[in-house]
């Protein structure tokens, strides 16, 4: 009876404004046959909001796949539009 | 009478026409009928090989359909885990699978979502629900502590108990929501329940992924190594 941990990304998202929302499952299985199958979620943004200053987002630890899907999704019209959005509708 | 076999010949207009090679129907001594078995412990039986596949309309136990164009619907067993799937033809001329019941988690997984009465608007389709974790970070660092989200249809509930590192910079802003908020319908609040920050902290908003602690209409900042207990609501774009 082998019970195995993985985890692995199972859902990459691109929303409109370049947002990239990720889903990490983390699975248990029994011989090959899943237990339980649980979830944790992060969203990276085109440009990160550090105090008033941006900066471009770290996603050096990210599965291959959502860099790869970030690098292509994040061009600097991206950025810039982000960056306005947030801007506009900052209340503070 | 055994192997009974009706010919083509005897009938202009036969209600059964027989072309068979090999034994499809079988009635057992108690009247019990097997297609594609040879015994049947109910009164109907239906067994074809294994039909994984949603995607051939060969792959099933069962068809259902009508003359008009895309009126195709299946029924098969899958053999992954031998569930029960649903398809539909649909009018990209492929087969969608639109219903499957889990056997062994006795769950039903409705792909398009659930609507109720008599409503046809696609917004008010239950689509999703998910249940999961999330990491916050104030200041340049992950936060210690534990988050947890609920998700139901396009509405986030997320909580969280969190201490900012040390090191960490002051900031009013703790990034890290699991769903990017609605840029569309406006910001929604959160509340603090307990903070251990000198300043105190009663809520604030959140914007896309992340939150702003504020009291009254002035950014009130969080320092590391300051604790909150936050709950709170929003609305994705979906």
């Amino acid at each position: 009876m082998a019970i195995t941990k993985e985890t692995l990304v199972d859902k990459i998202e691109v929303l409109e404004m370049g947002q990239v929302q990720v889903r990490t499952a983390t699975v248990i299985k029994e011989d090959g046959t899943e237990l339980n199958r649980s979830f944790h979620r992060h969203v990276l943004l085109p440009r990160k909001k550090l105090g008033d200053t941006w900066g471009d987002t770290d996603i050096s630890g990210e599965d291959a796949r959502v860099q790869a899907i970030c690098n292509a999704t994040w061009t600097n019209e991206v950025k810039s539009a982000y960056e306005t959005l947030i801007d506009s509708q900052e209340i503070l | 009478m055994a192997n009974t076999k009706i010919p083509i010949e005897l009938s202009s207009t036969p209600s059964i026409v027989d072309n068979g090679d090999a034994t499809a129907i079988t009635i057992d001594s108690s009247e019990n009928v097997g297609i594609g078995a040879t015994s049947s412990s109910t009164k109907v039986t239906i067994q074809a090989a294994d039909t994984d596949t949603v995607n051939s309309s060969a792959n099933g136990h069962l068809t259902f359909y009508d003359d008009a164009p895309f009126g195709y619907y299946k029924i098969r067993i899958t053999t992954t885990n031998r569930d029960l799937a649903f398809d539909g033809y649909d009018t990209d001329n492929a087969w969608k699978e639109i219903l499957k019941l889990d056997r062994v988690d006795q769950r039903i997984n409705a792909k398009g979502g659930i609507m109720f009465g008599s409503d046809t608007a696609a917004d008010n389709t239950l689509d999703d629900y998910e249940e999961g974790t999330w990491q916050a970070d104030h200041g340049g660092n992950n936060m210690t502590g534990n988050g947890y989200y609920v998700k139901v249809g396009s509405l986030v509930h997320f909580q969280g108990d969190w201490t900012s590192a040390s090191g960490s910079s002051t900031s009013h802003t703790i990034n890290g929501l699991p769903f990017n908020s609605s840029t569309s319908r406006g910001h929604s609040s959160f509340t603090v329940g307990f903070t251990d920050s000198g300043g105190g902290h009663i809520g604030g908003y959140t914007q896309s992924n992340f939150i702003a602690l504020v009291i009254g209409n002035v950014a009130n900042n969080l320092s590391a190594g300051q604790r909150v207990l936050i709950q709170g609501t929003y609305s994705t774009n979906d």
